[in-house]
């Protein structure tokens, strides 16, 4: 008795599935844009693709076009927890309301996964973008595959689909980010000259998985090599991004080097941590993180953390917004587009983001 | 009237099923739409698996931590098997005698060890880990042959994907397991008293270490499920899902005490997550409200489970005091 | 006189038995008085109301010729009474003091002294001339030790009369002895002591005065240097042999030999074990509790692990070294332990009866539901389940009727050879008249069983032998024609025939 009634309740639920499409009238239609082309399934590395500086991309391409009335983009972070994306967030709202003062017909979505390990949800957040047809989407993945699906779909709907830094995303036909490798060598530059050529350093590494984490160490590492023979990389290991585990590691590292001078950190959350032991210990060693994040920037303000290099998630924010404009404008650009990034140190530490990029506002069509 | 404990549950969950998809579908009209409505079935095809895998360890009183690693280790290993040119539907078979080793492995640590399965699936769970990430220099499988990837993402009927019939497919195997063998008798057994059954001359390791096979089956066929989809594997998938599909189970009335738990209610389960999931997307709710919603939802669902214990204890009662 | 305890007209009740009826005796200042009495004499009952473990009954208590009656052991603990527990209760992993002082921690502000709290713990298990060391671990320590804590741990409440209940069940002959020597120590300290025993021996040795419970009435206190061994025993029993517990069938027994247990030994537990059981018989197993019948039944059922010994079963040398091995024997247990052991609990009387034999029911690897309820059906019809239900859950039916399933659970796998561990513990006089006719029904049908059972009257009125253990070895077997209360309880007390 009670077993047919659930039956019957899961009946029910199985017809809404057909029933479905006549509620809803079948009120999308994919068949209205061409199928975008995508990049083959191949390992990419937008550091040494086909690109450009963004600089160079305003110059190239002139101002924003207008491509038209209704323009809405959508754009997935990875967690919202992190400061990181909350700041490319307000750069994307930035550019939304400078476009929407020139008269522009947008609006922009962002919005993010459940954390950093909800894969499926932001897979999902994907697929409710591309069923409401949106504009184009900017994507930045929390692995390098978790959106691949959602990326074919609105492929196959028309929709241009922007990689936005970090995560890669290889059947992508445009990315918006820094390059990763420079990242490192920036900083390997900074401690090479801070410490006249002669020393030890070490890496603490993020997730060695990601391609962010890949590329900063490398850039760091080959730089040295190339520029430093002085310089002796004596440890480096991974903390997967942790504040915590980055501590501990830096711990044992200064009681095992009684003579480390420098330690570079993939990210400014595990440059934090960091500093955290070296304060302990009292010993004078350099630490530089990436990212920019305000606590770093008190840090250096305090005197305590030597340098970051800032990618500047708001200036990103707005370019991505940009680039999308110029892809739906039909404009052709190179696969790459190269966004700015800078060391920050005590020296400048307090000089405004855009004096210190030379950050200018675009021209626009309308 | 028969008294069956579950149907009450089901029937419960799938009422509060309909009313979600209702208050959502009130909200935006989108969520109906044929397409969102196989994604939301699609999304839960992964936990689904998981979830009726660890169904199984639940019942018998256990719990396996690891399954969210055995689906990585399969997914890298499949994953590197097929790309090297192994046809499809070998690594599928292969895919799925890793998942039942690895899962025999945490039955033996538990039956032959005696180690609580919490701690024994937890250190497996690091040690799986580890071999996906040993398996692959902790980089992603890429470029999966379309071959694989039509196995599980290829469309069947209309837009539904081949990895919705695996799933129920898979779900009659268990329910039928469960309800229709001598194992699945055991488990309860198991489940309710251990000793007891034990002393029942019932062969206990054995009917344990299967459950703990049968739940990495379920972590390999996901496992593949997500590769087919996503056409790479990375082996940092998984992290957190031993979690969902608890909680999955959890909804769907499974006791983590043990003795108690079905498959219908499970898939509910997972269907209900994956429902609630999408429609907070889809009503555009701020991600971090989201976390606070569906919390609440799996805290409401326990407590649902507690009132109905309730109302069975009274029902079933009155016989015994007026005979 | 100067009484420490005096009980007048103690009356304890449960629906249904009166436990203790219009109990009044007393006890002397600074003596160690015993309390004897079968199983269900009221021994516990009265130790309860003494330590406040049940605050309502009948009648009066006076401590010191003042009426007390405690709400709970605090009080009694506060009030010098303390009770040195059957099964002891202390805690594994902190030290010997922190047992001795747990709940009544000295302080030193909001921290506990650990300091003072070792310092006095060593002065009381000087005075028990005990070699533990204060901050030493529970690790490792023995049975005999822990009760020598439990008693440091009155001595610490100041107590005045401390009851020791069966405190030499679980302890080895040394062990008992140094007991013995504590007992007389604190005798000599001033402190009266309320000695609870089957072990005539202490009794004999250590008491100056003894009290005779039987069937919850007092039989009488006497004088211990006044009153002989058989005389003790013989006012021990005589309680009303029930009249349901009789044969109603002829006797079954036929000379074949289903059974033969040769040489069973776990050492610390049994040693020794031979018994033989024929078909058709119903072979008692009588003793008192630490006589380890449990553990004999459990070890030739394969549910423990049996050091040596030889199993013979219908002729033929069986290994069984687990209940899987048991079963395809055709040798069922009913465990003592209903809920825990017996049953599973959620299941369907259905589920529970076929838990056993499920193979039986499978058909192309599937179970045939059909064939499972037809055989629950059958043994529920039988057995006379109330509610008649298979499909209804084991665990919400009364005790007896859990006792039928369970039991249900082993007919319906054919099995030959039944053990019933205290089959009728804790059920209601109607289901016990129908469990004894079911047993009869069974040897009718050519079964064979063993009734491990502390019900005296049930043995002697049912079994065709029964065989008597103490302490782990079997001391003698009574034909049914010698069988007695006065006889079973002297071989179970004192290994002899008086």
């Amino acid at each position: 008795m009670k077993r047919t009634m659930c039956m019957v309740v899961i009946g029910l639920v199985v017809l809404s599935l057909g029933v479905a499409p006549v509620f809803s009238g079948g009120a999308r239609d994919g068949g209205t844009r061409p199928a975008i082309q995508l990049m083959p399934d191949e390992p990419f590395n937008p550091d040494t693709a086909d690109g450009v500086d963004f600089m160079d991309m305003r110059r190239s391409l002139g101002p924003i076009p207008d491509p038209g009335a209704n323009i809405r983009l959508g754009a997935v972070a990875k967690a919202f927890e992190n400061e990181y994306w909350r700041t490319l967030r307000s750069g994307m709202q930035t550019a939304e309301t400078n476009l929407k003062d020139r008269g522009y017909d947008i609006i922009v979505d962002v919005r993010s996964a459940l954390g950093e390990g909800d894969e499926q949800g932001q897979l999902s957040i994907v697929f409710d973008m591309v069923n409401r047809d949106y504009s184009a989407l900017l994507l930045s993945p929390i692995t390098d595959s978790n959106l691949i699906p959602g990326v074919e779909r609105a492929a196959r709907q028309g929709i241009p689909v922007i990689n936005v830094n970090d995560g890669l995303i290889n059947i992508a036909p445009n990315f918006v980010g820094p390059r990763a490798v420079q990242n490192g060598e920036l900083a390997a530059e900074w401690i090479a000259n801070r410490l006249g050529g002669q020393g030890k350093v070490a890496i603490v590494i993020g997730m060695p998985t990601a391609f962010a984490a890949r590329q900063r160490t490398l850039g760091f590492e080959s730089w040295m090599r190339a520029n430093a023979p002085g310089i002796q990389i004596v440890e480096q290991q991974n903390a997967d991004w942790s504040r915590a585990r980055a501590r501990e590691l830096a711990e044992i590292w200064i009681n095992t080097h009684p003579d480390l001078n420098a330690i570079f950190c993939n990210n400014d959350t595990m440059a934090l941590g960091v500093q955290e032991a070296v304060n302990a210990s009292g010993r004078d060693i350099l630490v530089v993180g990436v990212d920019g994040i305000g606590e770093a920037y008190d840090s250096i303000r305090a005197g305590e953390m030597a340098a970051t290099i800032d990618s500047f998630p708001y200036f990103k924010g707005q370019i991505a917004v940009e680039v999308a404009l110029r892809v739906l404008g039909g404009q052709d650009l190179p696969r790459v587009v190269w966004t700015p990034q800078a060391l920050i140190d005590s020296s400048n530490v307090n000089v405004a983001a855009a004096e210190i990029i030379n950050w200018q506002e675009p021209d626009f069509a309308r | 009237m028969k008294v069956r404990l579950d149907t009450y549950r089901e029937l419960g969950i799938s009422i509060a099923l309909v009313v979600m998809i209702g208050v959502f579908a009130f909200i935006n009209p989108v969520y109906i739409r044929t397409n969102n409505l196989i994604d939301i079935v699609q999304q839960s095809t992964v936990n689904g698996m998981l979830a009726i895998g660890i169904t199984f360890t639940i019942i018998t009183g256990g719990i396996d931590l690891s399954v969210g690693s055995t689906f990585a280790v399969v997914i890298v290993s499949v994953g590197m098997l097929v790309t090297n040119g192994v046809p499809p539907l070998v690594g599928v078979a292969i895919g799925i005698i890793i998942g039942l080793t690895l899962g025999i492995v945490n039955g033996l640590l538990i039956t032959k060890m005696k180690l609580q399965p919490f701690i024994a699936t937890l250190g497996m769970m690091s040690v799986y880990r580890g071999v996906a990430y040993v398996m692959t220099g902790g980089w992603p499988v890429v470029r999966i042959p379309r071959e694989f990837r039509d196995l599980t993402d290829g469309r069947v009927i209309g837009e539904i994907p081949v990895s919705v019939f695996s799933l129920i497919a898979f779900a009659i195997i268990a329910h039928v397991l469960l309800n229709r063998t001598r194992f699945g008798a055991y488990l309860y057994a198991i489940g309710g008293n251990e000793q007891a059954t034990r002393l029942s001359g019932v062969n206990v390791d054995r009917t344990k270490v299967f459950a703990y096979g049968f739940c990495g089956i379920g972590a390999a066929l996901a496992g593949m499920v997500l590769l087919g989809r996503l056409g790479s594997g990375e082996p940092t998938a998984g992290i957190t899902y031993e979690l969902l599909a608890i909680a999955a189970a959890a909804v769907g009335g499974t006791s983590l005490a043990g003795g108690k738990g079905t498959i219908t209610g499970t898939l509910l389960g997972a269907l209900l997550l994956s429902a609630l999931r999408v429609g907070l997307i889809v009503a555009g709710m701020d991600s971090f409200w989201q976390f606070i919603a569906t919390g609440l939802v799996i805290v409401v669902a326990a407590y649902f489970e507690v009132i109905q214990q309730r109302l069975r204890f009274q029902r079933n009662k009155k016989p015994v005091v007026t005979p | 006189m100067d009484f420490a305890i005096e009980f007048q007209h103690v009356t304890k009740t449960f629906p249904g038995v009166v436990a203790l009826d219009d109990v009044s005796f007393a006890v002397r200042r600074g003596e160690v008085h015993a309390l004897v009495g079968e199983n269900g004499a009221g021994k516990s009952t009265l130790l309860n109301i003494l330590h406040g473990g049940y605050s309502e009954y009948a009648g009066t208590v006076k401590l010191n010729g003042t009426p007390v009656q405690f709400r709970n052991p605090h009080d009694a603990i506060h009030a010098g009474v303390s009770k040195v527990h059957q099964e002891i209760s202390l805690v594994p992993n902190l030290t010997v003091a922190q047992n001795i002082f747990l709940g009544y921690e000295p302080r030193m502000g909001p921290l506990v002294d650990f300091h003072k709290m070792n310092r006095d713990a060593e002065n009381i298990l000087k005075r028990l001339r005990s070699p533990l060391r204060p901050d030493g671990l529970m690790v490792g320590v023995s049975a005999g030790e822990m009760q020598m804590i439990s008693v440091a741990k009155a001595l610490f409440h100041d107590a005045q009369v401390i009851s020791l209940d069966e405190p030499t069940s679980s302890l080895s002959s040394a062990e008992t002895d140094a007991l013995m020597s504590i007992v007389r120590e604190l005798k000599e300290h001033g402190i009266t002591i309320f000695y609870v025993s089957h072990r005539l021996d202490e009794v004999f040795d250590l008491s100056d005065r003894v009290t005779i419970l039987r069937d919850g009435k007092l039989v009488g206190s006497y004088e211990t240097s006044e009153i002989s061994r058989a005389e003790l025993i013989r006012k021990m029993v005589g309680r009303d042999v029930s009249t349901f517990a009789t044969r109603k069938q002829p006797r079954r027994v036929q000379p074949e030999v289903v059974l033969e247990v040769e040489d069973l030994s776990s050492p610390g537990l049994f040693e020794d074990i031979r018994f033989s059981l024929h078909k058709g018989e119903i072979l008692g197993f009588a003793g008192l509790v630490g006589a380890k019948r449990t553990d004999v039944m459990r070890a030739v059922f394969g549910a423990d692990p049996v050091v040596s010994g030889k199993v013979t079963v219908h002729g033929k040398v069986a290994r069984i070294t687990s209940p899987m091995d048991a079963l395809e024997r055709g040798i069922g247990l009913v465990p003592e332990n209903r809920k825990t052991e017996g049953f599973v609990r959620y299941l369907t009387n259905e589920a529970n009866i076929s838990l056993t034999c499920l193979r039986r029911f499978q058909r192309l690897g599937f179970v045939d539901r059909s064939l499972r309820r037809s055989n629950a059906d059958t043994y529920i019809q039988r057995l006379n389940v109330n509610p008649p239900r298979s499909d209804f859950p084991t665990e919400n039916m009364s005790g007896g009727n859990q006792q039928k399933v369970v039991v249900a659970k082993w007919l319906s796998t054919q099995a030959d050879i039944l053990i019933l561990d205290e089959p009728t513990k804790g059920i209601d006089v109607g289901a016990k008249a129908e469990m004894y006719a079911l047993l009869e029904d069974l040897v009718a049908a050519g079964k064979s069983i063993i009734l491990v059972s502390s019900e005296l009257p049930e043995l002697i009125g049912l079994c065709d032998r029964a065989v008597v253990m103490k302490e782990g070895r079997i001391v003698a077997e009574v034909s049914a024609d010698e069988m007695s209360e006065e006889l079973l309880l002297n071989y179970a007390m004192e290994g002899v025939a008086s």
